[in-house]
């Protein structure tokens, strides 16, 4: 094997490990929104609004399914006061 | 030829400014994934909020899995420098010329709960070169520590301190873009210097959003890891002996809800490097950097300023057969930035540089023109005044000037060939784009 086709076989060997990692997501279909892994803390979350900034209007938050008190959020953990604020608020597009 | 000539400027208008119509931001695929707004995990971007840095540090995991995690970015850009006669012209032919200086595709996202990836594959409008850029490739998990949150991850990389969260580091620290056509100086500390060129494998821990340590270890980046630096062929890469130590401490604190955050920080590289890059073998140079560095950041919805201080320490131990004029070298260099943003749209960055060390004639001494140094020092300093608008939070504006007091040895002549530092003062617009 000549120096050339060396090179050629380690540029085909490094570009094909590009395409198999782009595939790693497409063996799995998207997750759906659930409730995020951070910690409270990390995220500075209290149990009352900022301002009036609170988490009923944030993207992040996720209402309990029965509609009552409290519900969760896809970032933070843990169960989260729709009256709560953490420094991750993004308020929902009007 | 003038490279502008080839260039369908409208078409790639077009092309962008269509693309830059979608919602997006900082590395948009991430703000997609997270639903965050780009101004939530960055100052103004690439600068990381306290959120940003979470972000990071929890292997850029949260929010749920998007099936298509892509992103694109274009960086088009003209730069003038001062001082352009037939010596500097030779060096630098984009000087004073229109040109697409970047343009990447970014796969970036989550892959698993637990594991997610930044990455880059990069088209160089100026060398006319494809090949990967940054990729950091994370595992980032939880403990409860003594009834405390520790955040622990392990991170696979192609250039240190890539996987650095505050942006003291010269990964990701100012200028965030500079001219691909105009002259630098000539030394830099290895640890700034080594990107796409090795693999980092190491393992990093935040303990109560306080506490941050990180080891890594750096070794040459072939057989199963020249994936690392697709497009980049081994022997112009550099080559390191064995595993390598890289370390990381840094101290840090939010308040008021992350309006303020705060760190002091200590980093180093020990590292052995073959002087020839196609031989892994036979006598090396000892190179061992040692950094401190310090961030401030206020952050409200309207009003943003940051400050970053890095100084590094580089002692180097040249191999018996170097070419260098000394067995032993320093080199220190010096960096400061502030930042101001106002409504996230119009911003201003001044920042200082310094880098000083022993002269070495046999390393700096190069008898070239414009880029050599006369004297045979490292010494460079200068200033960097920066303006910024963003008519959208994916469009950024860049005008920068930088002014050099002292380049490669000395404020005149520094070239032996009557060139003085301040010919190479730059002036530098830059079209930044994300989609």
């Amino acid at each position: 094997m000549n120096d050339k086709e060396s090179t050629r076989r380690r540029l085909l060997g490094q570009a094909a490990a590009l395409p198999m990692l782009l595939a790693l997501p497409l063996l799995a279909r998207p997750s759906t929104a659930r409730a995020g892994t951070a910690s409270k803390d990390d995220f500075h979350y209290q149990d009352h609004p900022n301002e009036d900034k609170r988490c009923a209007n944030c993207v992040q938050f996720i209402p309990a399914g029965d509609g009552q008190q409290p519900g969760a959020c896809k970032v933070v953990a843990g169960s989260i006061s729709p009256n709560g604020w953490c420094m991750a608020f993004t308020p929902r597009p009007n | 030829m003038r490279y502008s000539i080839g260039i369908p400027w409208r078409a790639l208008a077009a092309v962008i400014l269509t693309c830059c119509m979608f919602p997006a931001q900082a590395v948009p695929s991430f703000a997609r994934q997270a639903g965050f707004d780009c101004f939530t995990c960055h100052v103004s971007w690439p600068e990381l909020t306290p959120t940003g840095r979470l972000f990071k540090l929890n292997g850029y995991t949260l929010g749920p899995r998007l099936a298509f995690p892509v992103a694109g970015m274009v960086q088009l850009s003209y730069s003038q420098t001062r001082g352009a006669g037939t010596n500097f012209a030779q060096n630098f032919p984009q000087d004073r010329e229109a040109v697409i200086q970047q343009v990447s595709l970014f796969y970036n996202g989550k892959l698993s709960d637990h594991v997610g990836i930044f990455s880059q594959l990069t088209y160089d409008g100026v060398e006319h070169h494809t090949s990967i850029d940054n990729v950091d490739l994370r595992y980032a998990n939880h403990l409860d520590l003594a009834g405390h949150d520790l955040l622990y991850g392990f991170t696979l990389h192609n250039n240190p301190q890539v996987q650095d969260v505050y942006n003291t580091v010269s990964t990701w620290g100012f200028p965030f873009a500079s001219s691909p056509a105009a002259n630098a100086p000539a030394a830099a500390p290895l640890i700034e210097s080594l990107g796409q060129q090795v693999a980092g494998m190491g393992a990093y821990a935040m303990w109560r959003n306080t506490v941050y340590g990180e080891v890594t270890t750096y070794r040459t980046s072939n057989h199963v890891f020249s994936p690392l630096r697709l497009g980049i062929e081994r022997d112009t890469a550099a080559a390191l002996d064995g595993y390598n130590p890289y370390w990381r401490l840094a101290v840090q604190h939010d308040w008021e809800g992350g309006k303020h955050s705060a760190m002091v920080g200590t980093y180093g590289l020990i590292a052995d490097v073959f002087p020839d890059n196609k031989l892994l073998t036979g006598p090396t140079d000892h190179f061992r950097d040692i950094g401190i560095d310090a961030q401030y950041q206020y952050i409200t919805d309207r009003h943003r300023i940051s400050g970053q201080l890095n100084y590094t320490r580089e002692s180097v131990t040249w191999n018996p057969d170097a070419q260098t004029s000394n067995h032993t070298d320093r080199l220190h260099a010096f960096r400061a930035k502030a930042t101001y943003y106002f409504e996230k749209k119009y911003g201003v960055n001044l920042a200082s540089f310094r880098i000083h060390g022993t002269a070495d004639n046999g390393l700096y001494n190069t008898g070239d023109a414009v880029t050599g140094s006369g004297n045979g020092s490292p010494d460079s300093a200068g200033t960097i005044l920066e303006f910024n608008y963003l008519p959208r939070r994916h469009i950024r504006f860049t005008l920068q000037f930088t002014h050099y007091s002292k380049f490669n040895g000395a404020s005149h002549n520094y070239d032996g060939l009557g060139r003085n530092a301040s010919a190479n003062d730059t002036v530098y617009l830059l079209g930044w784009f994300m989609f």
